[in-house]
C-alpha cells in the first residue's frame, strides 16, 4: 500500500466530500447534500465513517430561526486528504500493470 | 482487471472535477465587485465635501461606503466568507489594499496641494475600475488556490 493513501477516505463519495470541506472552513449539510446530488441519509452515512476516524466534525447551529447542522474538516482530516492525494497522484504515475 | 494507476486516476479526476465545480461555487458574484468598487470610489470623493459641516463631511461617506458594503455582503454567496485564505492570497490582498491607499492618497494631496480639482474623480474613477477588472482577477486565483483546482 503507498504511504498516504487512506482506505477511509477512498471511496469516492467520501473524496469528494474532503475535496469540498478542504478549502472552506465549514460548509452547511444542505450544501453538501446539494453539491454531491445525494440524499440526507448516504451523506450522513458517509459523514459518519469519515466522524468515526476523526477526520470530520459536526455541530448544529440555529440560523434565522432554523436548526442548520454545518460540516468541517479537521486538522487530522485535512492532513490525511492531502497525504492520500498526493498517494493517489504517486499510484496514477505508475506504470498500468494489466 | 482495473489496476492500481487507472484507478487512481480515476479517483483524482473526480477530485479535480469537485474542485472545479467548488471553485466556481465560491466565486464571488461580478455585483459584488461593483459594488465593491463603488465603495473604494467613496473614500478619495470625501475632498469634494469641503462645503459640508466638518461632522458630515466624514461621516456622510462612512454611512454610504458602510451601506453599499452592506449591500455587497449581500450579493456574495454565503460559502465564500468560509474561504480558507492562504499566506499568498492574504500578501495578495494586502497588496491590493497598499494600491489603493496610494491611489486614494495620490489623489487627495494632488487636488489638496496642487489645487487638481479632478484629481479625487480621477482617482475614484480608477479605484472603481480597479476593483471591478483586478478584484475577479484576484477572486479566481484566491478560489482556485484554495479549492486545489490550480494544482
Amino acid at each position: 500500500m503507498t504511504m498516504g493513501f487512506d482506505p477511509v477516505i477512498h471511496p469516492l463519495p467520501r473524496l469528494r466530500i474532503c475535496a469540498l470541506l478542504d478549502p472552506v472552513t465549514e460548509e452547511e449539510f444542505a450544501a453538501l447534500r446539494d453539491l454531491l446530488a445525494t440524499s440526507d441519509s448516504a451523506l450522513s452515512k458517509q459523514l459518519g465513517a469519515l466522524a468515526d476516524a476523526g477526520y470530520v466534525a459536526q455541530r448544529r447551529a440555529v440560523r434565522a430561526g432554523r436548526s442548520r447542522v454545518w460540516v468541517q474538516l479537521t486538522p487530522a482530516g485535512r492532513r490525511a486528504f492531502r497525504a492520500h492525494l498526493d498517494a493517489l497522484d504517486d499510484l496514477a504515475r505508475r506504470p498500468d500493470r494489466a | 482487471m482495473e489496476t492500481d494507476s487507472a484507478s487512481a486516476r480515476a479517483a483524482l479526476d473526480a477530485v479535480r472535477e469537485t474542485q472545479r465545480v467548488n471553485a466556481e461555487r465560491l466565486r464571488r458574484p461580478k455585483g459584488y465587485w461593483v459594488f465593491f468598487g463603488l465603495m473604494l470610489a467613496t473614500l478619495p470623493l470625501v475632498r469634494y465635501l469641503t462645503f459640508l459641516p466638518e461632522v458630515l463631511r466624514y461621516t456622510l461617506p462612512a454611512v454610504i461606503a458602510v451601506g453599499i458594503a452592506l449591500i455587497a455582503s449581500r450579493t456574495q454567496p454565503t460559502a465564500v466568507r468560509n474561504i480558507r485564505m492562504s499566506v499568498a492570497s492574504w500578501l495578495q490582498l494586502i497588496g491590493f489594499a497598499v494600491i489603493v491607499g496610494i491611489i486614494g492618497g495620490a489623489a487627495g494631496v494632488l487636488h489638496a496641494e496642487e489645487g487638481w480639482w479632478w484629481a479625487p474623480l480621477a482617482g475614484a474613477v480608477l479605484l472603481f475600475g480597479s476593483a471591478v477588472v483586478v478584484g475577479p482577477m484576484l477572486d479566481r486565483a484566491w478560489t482556485r488556490r484554495a479549492t486545489g483546482a490550480a494544482r
